[in-house]
């Protein structure tokens, strides 16, 4: 008898069972891949990083001419298990490919040969030989320039031109990732060597060191000068871009099965609704509830395990496909096999049953007299409240769409629960992308200025990592300026490696100067800023590491002075993932060895309004012969380099919105059409036209969308800000304030949430057209 | 008089596995302006379909039906939509109505989508409720349609059929869920709504109900076998005499 019922219902619902099935496959493909993916890149990452030996502590130490100098402070320290030093050469210039200028992220130049590192080719296959005159290129570098293999790279070191043909592509643990993005170029020994003997050639170690006991390795790090610290941790913080299509996902997978269980009880309760006549039969001859609730889940039951099976094959080629858009930073390999999500998709199965079991409760409180009068419980005298159509100043058919709103709004509910859920995050993405996008993270990178560019002299590097000479460039810059007609302060964050002492422990850590402008410039969150040489600010992560703050005096060592300094202030950071301190503009750090600066900045006097400044920029491009100046909006999206990265992912999330609302929307009109077909015929009978029930039908659908859209528009705000602030303060941010663009989150996503809404059910009512007058003649 | 309904030739014919079968058989006939007409009949006899043929809700396969001089058999839906919102009137036998809507916007309902008259919807309701006044209802025009009897209610449906002031009724066993009283009330409400010019043309199986109608056509296997004319009465200790007059007539025609 279950298995005729059952054949009958799949044959009388088939709209509605087919959909209902989509969102099973596609939660169980979603979760399944999804779970695969994270577990996968989450092993995978430490996996690839002991691949391409990545050390406990990995230290750059820049203008070293010799390595014993770094192997005598670890070596005879028994918590270090092993050490291994990567000679490198740190490029200044601009890079050529095939005769166009690129200036990447801090070229590094390596001898594969050489060095203790592992690299890896884009087919995962481990780099053993470069030979003379070629080089192979980080991928993310590659991709990102559009360098191809074949090309040509040249660079200028001193007055000596070099060239090297590009042959591959490679993957590189250590300073790969989308985040920190450097550009490994791996040279032959010999190739290096050349380099190595030109006098201009800026020579630097990468060392990285096993250990027992990190935090006295740090503090080791504190005499060497200059030391620019990156822990295993951090390394690996790096590549929570990477990881993020993969979190997304799992996110969408979520979103996909609480839309799904919202279906689900809208699917359940109608059906419960389609069949009480037939519930009272059952019950009037003596079917125990227990028996009559398993038809129904045993129907859902059978459409999980369906749909799940489809979802779980579809999500093997998925999840390898997610796996490679991840790992295009790495070497991955899929750690759990299919058991995992084999397990989740089980989980599913059992999750749907369980819930279809309880959506059937209400079997429970049936009487079959109750059922039998379908749901009616008799005469009520009372009246209705609320609207009435001749005090309302819409049309009939507008009235008649928000008096069914109104008259039962759970059945709506399920629409406007899953359109908001699903555009709401939508929005909380786009929310992040236009953040990203805007001026707003500026000043977390420094003094929020006009213009950014990048370095282009054709100085040495040596000279450019020396605090006096970069400030005399900045002082030639605002000159050039001021003969332009541009009169501006020209300034730039001067980076340098310090060693700091509180409470007898050491500490290497990053230390930040303006260079040409004051710390009272700067941003300070608790505090007051460093006022005199002897003071400084913190961040919050160095506070959690030192145990430093603001009151504190602390023993910092530059160069080969030490001085007391007192902390003054707090501020935020997302430079070094927040592991940094503010120096006073007046402390002499001229004998220290700068790491680098972020950008050269000029911010001009006169105060223009963003256009002015992108018209200024395109003037700066042509004075100081390069493409690479910016707006703040503009240096925030590179330096972050994130951006396109979640943006392709909030497209991912609006297909699948629009997705689960083409689905939804179909779903549930068919399924009013098929609950209401006696009023849409009576409507006919009394004279209502065909166009008229359609646009009754749009009009219901349409509210819903509208007040989903606008729970999700209020919803995306607190939403970005608690979801998104915790991926940005393990980056180093204290908090954020985050840009909001009220066209895009106001207008354009909820439009397309809407005209999507408008066009499917638009064209899901035109079934009613099927119900003519004379239906009324057949209704039961 | 002058006729409000005329048809000629009328035949509907439905396919059921492959095979033909004719409901209704070139019938013919008018309803005078005015007039009160039952159609009477056993099950099957074809008399809904004629009923829903005239009316519009159905298309008939051929022959032609004038409504108000009109052939509607040529409308498209959008005018016989039209034609059902303003010129017509059309009572079920069960009581449907829209369920999220009181009764008194049910009622109204076809009055405010009706081009017909340029009233304010206050005045629309102020109509109904005088409408459901007349056919003692008023009491209940903020009620949900689940919350008043199967008589009140289709009294509300009798009222929503006359809020457009339709030159015809169609009535479709408005008496066959009902009991006896209520059936009483809402024929009541027919003759009533007759006298005051409206014509009227009803299913029943009935023939008290029938009785109290000017005129009844008999159809069987989709013929019209006869016709009687009762003309109107002035007490109701006529209706026993002309019931009796119906029954005999229905029994020689073979009931």
């Amino acid at each position: 008898m279950f298995w005729n019922i059952l054949k009958r219902d799949i044959k009388r619902k088939k709209t509605m069972n087919v959909i209902l099935l989509l969102f099973i496959v596609l939660a169980t493909l979603f979760v399944a891949s999804s779970v695969s993916n994270i577990s996968g890149v989450l092993g995978g990452i430490d996996h690839y990083l002991e691949l391409g030996k990545v050390g406990d502590v990995n230290i750059v130490t820049l203008g070293l001419d010799d390595k014993e100098s770094i192997e005598e402070i670890f070596e005879d320290k028994d918590y270090v298990q092993d050490i291994r030093i990567d000679k490198l050469i740190v490029l200044a210039s601009d890079l050529e490919v095939n005769g166009v200028k690129e200036n990447p992220n801090t070229p590094l130049i390596t001898s594969l040969e050489d060095s203790p590192f592992t690299f890896y080719d884009i087919n995962n296959e481990e780099v053993t030989k470069v030979e003379d005159g070629k080089t192979m290129i980080t991928v993310g570098v590659m991709d990102k320039y559009g360098w191809n293999v074949g090309d040509t790279l040249s660079f200028e070191l001193g007055d000596t031109s070099y060239e090297y043909e590009i042959v591959g592509a490679i993957k590189d643990a250590t300073f790969g990732s989308t985040f920190i993005g450097n550009t490994r170029i791996l040279l032959s020994s010999s190739d290096f060597e050349e380099l190595c003997s030109n006098p201009s050639a800026y020579k630097s170690f990468l060392t990285a060191i096993d250990t027992t006991d990190v935090a006295k390795v740090r503090e080791d790090c504190a005499a060497i000068n200059g030391a620019q610290i990156f822990p295993y941790s951090t390394i690996k913080m790096t590549y929570v871009l990477d990881m993020l299509t993969a979190i997304i996902m799992l996110v969408a997978s979520i979103v996909l099965i609480v839309v799904s269980f919202v279906v689900l009880r809208f699917a359940v309760d109608l059906s419960v609704n389609e069949e009480i006549r037939e519930i009272g039969i059952m019950k009037a001859i003596g079917l125990k509830d227990r028996r009559i609730r398993s038809i129904f889940v045993i129907k859902y039951m059978c459409l999980g395990i369906v749909g799940s099976v489809i979802g779980f094959a579809a999500s093997i080629p998925f999840s390898s496909y997610l796996l490679k858009s991840s790992s295009h930073n790495m070497v991955l390999e899929s750690t759990g096999g299919i058991l995992l999500p084999l397990v989740s998709t089980l989980v599913v199965v059992l999750i749907i049953t369980a819930y279809s079991y309880g959506c059937t409760r209400r079997i429970k409180k049936y009487a079959p007299i109750d059922a039998i009068r379908e749901g009616q419980t008799g005469e009520r005298f009372k009246k209705k409240k609320g609207l009435r159509i001749s005090k309302s100043h819409l049309t009939t058919t507008g009235y008649m769409a928000v008096n069914d709103f109104k008259s039962a709004p759970k059945r709506y509910m399920t629409v406007v629960v899953a359109f908001a859920l699903c555009t709401s995050l939508v929005l909380t993405l786009v929310n992040t992308v236009t953040t990203l996008r805007s001026d707003k993270l500026a000043y977390s990178f420094g003094r929020t200025s006009d213009v950014y560019m990048n370095i282009t002299s054709n100085d040495s590097s040596a000279d450019l990592l020396n605090h006096d000479y970069l400030a005399k460039v900045l002082d030639d810059m605002k000159d050039t300026l001021s003969q332009n007609g541009y009169e501006a302060e020209c300034f730039a964050d001067g980076i340098y490696g310090v060693s700091v002492n509180f409470n007898g422990k050491d500490q290497s850590l990053r230390a930040l100067q303006g260079i040409n402008t004051s710390t009272q410039d700067y941003v300070y969150y608790e505090g007051v800023a460093p006022a005199s040489p002897n003071e400084i600010a913190i961040t919050e992560p160095v506070s959690e590491l030192t145990g430093i703050h603001i009151g504190d005096y602390v023993d910092i060592t530059t160069g080969d002075r030490t001085d007391s300094y007192l902390v003054t202030a707090y501020f935020e950071t997302m430079n070094n993932m927040g592991e940094c301190i503010r120096i006073h503009e007046d402390t002499d750090l001229s004998e220290v060895t700068l790491l680098g600066t972020l950008s050269m900045q000029i911010s001009f006097n006169d105060n223009p309004d963003k256009e002015t400044i992108d018209e200024r920029i395109e003037d700066i491009k042509v004075i100081f012969d390069t493409e690479e100046v910016y707006n703040a909006a503009q240096f925030v999206d590179l330096t972050t380099n994130s951006s396109a990265t979640i943006e392709g992912v909030a497209y991912i999330f609006l297909a699948i919105t629009i997705l689960v609302v083409i689905l939804m929307s179909i779903l549930m009109e068919r399924s009013f059409i098929s609950d209401e077909k006696s009023e849409i015929a009576i409507m006919k009978a009394v004279g209502f036209k065909d166009s008229k029930i359609v646009l009754h039908h749009v009009k219901r659908f349409m509210l819903a969308a509208v007040i989903a859209v606008v729970l999700a528009i209020i919803l995306s705000i607190p939403l970005t800000e608690i979801c998104i602030t915790p991926i940005f303060q393990s980056m180093g941010m204290k908090s954020m304030t985050f840009e909001y663009d009220f066209l895009k989150i106001g207008l354009i996503y909820p439009l397309i949430v809407l005209g999507t809404t408008f066009v499917t059910s638009g064209l899901t009512s035109l079934y009613t057209r099927t119900i003519t007058s004379r239906d009324t003649a057949s209704i039961e | 008089m002058k006729n409000i309904l005329e048809v000629k030739d009328l035949c509907k014919t439905y396919i059921v596995d492959k095979r033909q079968n004719n409901v209704l058989k070139n019938v013919s006939f008018n309803v005078e302006k005015g007039d009160m007409v039952a159609i009477m009949g056993p099950s099957g006899s074809g008399k809904s379909t004629l009923l829903y043929a005239v009316s519009g809700i159905d298309k008939a396969t051929s022959g032609s039906v004038k409504l108000a001089g009109k052939e509607i058999n040529s409308m498209s839906s959008g005018d016989m939509a039209e034609v059902r919102l303003n010129d017509m009137g059309f009572v079920f036998q069960q009581m449907y109505m829209l369920r999220n809507l009181t009764i008194l916007d049910n009622i109204i309902l076809p009055a405010i989508e009706s081009k017909k008259s340029n009233e304010s919807k206050a005045d629309i309701a102020k109509r109904g409720q005088e409408v459901m006044r007349k056919l003692g209802i008023i009491d209940i025009a903020d009620n949900d349609i689940n919350e008043v009897s199967g008589g009140q209610l289709q009294r509300a449906c009798i009222a929503r059929s006359l809020i457009n002031s339709p030159e015809i009724i169609f009535a479709d066993e408005p008496t066959g869920a009902l009991n006896r009283s209520s059936s009483d009330e809402v024929m009541e409400q027919f003759i009533k709504i007759n006298k005051e010019g409206t014509s009227v043309m009803m299913v029943t199986h009935d023939s008290k109900v029938a009785a109290k109608c000017k005129r009844v056509i008999y159809i069987v296997d989709g013929n019209i076998k006869g016709e009687i004319l009762l003309g109107e009465y002035s007490s109701e200790s006529e209706i026993r005499d002309r019931e009796r007059k119906v029954n005999n007539w229905l029994l020689e025609l073979g009931w």
